[in-house]
């Protein structure tokens, strides 16, 4: 419980996750996260969600889709790009965006959200720590 | 003169024996302590340009061990391989266990062969019965492709375990299978698709076969069960399970032969949920597949969805498993959005199917296009949002 692409969750997001404020079914959350130009909203993950969504990704890229959702791997580093390898998918829409974990800075992840730019899907931070990430959700929620 | 030339000659071919003997046990040590060299054939240690190039083909043989070890260690880990299928491994616990639980192992081992013998004969044997009954054709395709699978797997288990031994002695006890009993798979098989044609047409005709076929995935159990899913979803041109647990087939909405009308499954699904599209601009063929954790039955009952991300290429798939080719710039990606009350919502992004349009949006002029198609044929009222 807890581990998603060789990572931990961050203990807050887990355990909000156990106690199901975190989750597809909460109607009360607010996933209003500015890059995401959103159709349909974001549902949040639970742990057999996270870990299905990120896979998709990885496979989306081990088929040669990674440019069309500005994915990388293995520690490659570029500006705006998501090193799937490194990342947890935390909430997704139907649009195929998203919310994820990037842990290749740090240990303690940020959280990156998928923006549609002219040159293709870009990954923008949108909180440095979870922890603030979901300060801000919960406010929006309330 | 006689006597001597026979005893020189009955020595000379014990002493030859003795020798090969010898080159044997050497052999089976040097695999023992080099399973990668098991993987060469004297063929593969000749002719070779230096002593780097043998070295190169003995890496690459070693990698293929490992390989087979990693795979042999993953299916037992996810439970594809069980313990009873490793006499090696049974044997060797076995003395380590109390004498009670020797005896409840086993008991386990005999009623696991017992098991395995009375599925194959029981799968056999109704296949057989059930062909003289033209009606029941998906039945039988069902039951033989489920007794072919089986079998298949029992046999691709074997073969990966005896890969990771290396050669020798197999350390898990598991032999290769013979080339008699991979005849006799290849025989099983080839009688089996003979025999589906009639039931395949029935299947691809609507939706009374494929029903048919969902009951009887229900009625078998679990692991019967999931066989008889694969074959109605693959005779059917359904898209592979994906991110959920249960063996339930994905609820796909198309105008291409269709099993199931809409309006009777839509409304049982809780409002917001969401299908995955891929219509095909060429042809007005399209196709929706259930995605993502928030779609769900009104129920609760457990469905499977694909994922979300890779939720418009399954369902890009599952057209052209139904409707052919598609050429890319044919394809467009959209999302179907139960509303409730006989209403359809329909939003135009998709990064795997857009991603050639701005904002990976469907233009404008393909919208109206989608929108109709969808309503004709599900006869509800359908907006874009």
């Amino acid at each position: 419980m807890g581990h998603v692409n060789g990572h931990s969750l961050p203990r807050a997001l887990a355990v909000l996750v156990e106690t199901g404020w975190w989750s597809a079914t909460n109607d009360r959350l607010r996933l209003n996260v500015p890059p995401v130009e959103r159709d349909t909203r974001l549902i949040a993950l639970d742990v057999p969600g996270m870990i299905a969504e990120t896979q998709a990704l990885m496979d989306a890229r081990a088929q040669g889709a990674g440019a069309a959702f500005g994915l990388v791997a293995d520690g490659e580093r570029l500006e705006g790009l998501l090193d799937i390898s490194q990342a947890i998918v935390i909430a997704v829409n139907h649009e195929e965006q998203a919310l994820a974990l990037d842990y290749s800075l740090d240990a303690a992840p940020r959280v990156l959200a998928t923006a549609d730019r002219a040159e293709g899907v870009r990954w923008i931070e949108v909180a440095p720590r979870v922890e603030e990430f979901l300060e801000a959700v919960a406010r929006a929620s309330a | 003169m006689w006597w001597f030339l026979y005893g020189s000659a009955e020595y000379m071919s014990r002493l030859r024996r003795q020798q090969m003997d010898a080159v044997d046990a050497s052999m089976l040590l040097l695999h023992e302590g080099f399973p990668a060299l098991s993987q060469l054939d004297p063929a593969d240690v000749s002719g070779f340009e230096s002593d780097a190039a043998l070295g190169e083909a003995a890496e690459e043989a070693f990698g293929d061990v490992l390989l087979a070890i990693d795979d042999t260690i993953r299916r037992i880990h996810s439970g594809d391989i069980g313990p009873f299928d490793m006499p090696a491994v049974v044997a060797s616990t076995r003395p380590q266990l109390p004498p009670p639980l020797q005896d409840l192992l086993d008991e386990m081992q005999r009623d696991e062969l017992a098991w395995e013998f009375w599925r194959d004969t029981t799968l056999t044997a109704a296949q057989i019965i059930l062909a003289f009954f033209p009606i029941l054709g998906p039945v039988v395709l069902a039951l033989g492709v489920a007794n072919v699978a089986i079998q298949t797997e029992d046999l691709l288990d074997r073969l990966t375990m005896s890969d990771a031994g290396g050669g020798g002695e197999n350390p898990l006890g598991v032999d290769e299978p013979t080339a008699f009993e991979q005849a006799m798979l290849g025989v099983a098989a080839a009688l089996t698709v003979a025999g589906v044609g009639p039931a395949v047409r029935a299947l691809r005709g609507g939706g009374r076969a494929a029903s048919t076929l969902d009951e009887l995935a229900e009625s078998f159990p679990d692991e019967l069960g999931a066989y008889a899913d694969d074959v109605t979803r693959g005779a059917a041109g359904t898209v592979p399970r994906a991110t959920t647990s249960a063996t339930r087939e994905i609820t796909t909405l198309t105008n291409v032969s269709p099993e199931i009308l809409a309006a009777e499954v839509l409304e049982q699904y809780v409002t917001g949920s969401g299908f995955s599209g891929a219509y095909n601009a060429a042809t007005g063929d399209w196709i929706a597949v259930a995605s993502g954790p928030a779609t769900r039955l009104q129920s609760g009952a457990p469905i499977e969805t694909v994922a979300q991300f890779g939720g418009h290429a399954a369902a890009r798939s599952a057209l052209v498993a139904r409707a052919g080719e598609m050429l890319p710039e044919d394809a467009f990606g959209f999302v179907v959005l139960w509303r409730g009350e006989g209403k359809l919502g329909l939003t135009w992004r998709s990064g795997t199917l857009n991603s050639r349009f701005p904002r990976n949006a469907v233009p404008d002029e393909y919208r109206d296009r989608i929108r109709q198609a969808i309503a004709r044929e599900t006869g509800f009222t359908v907006t874009a949002e």
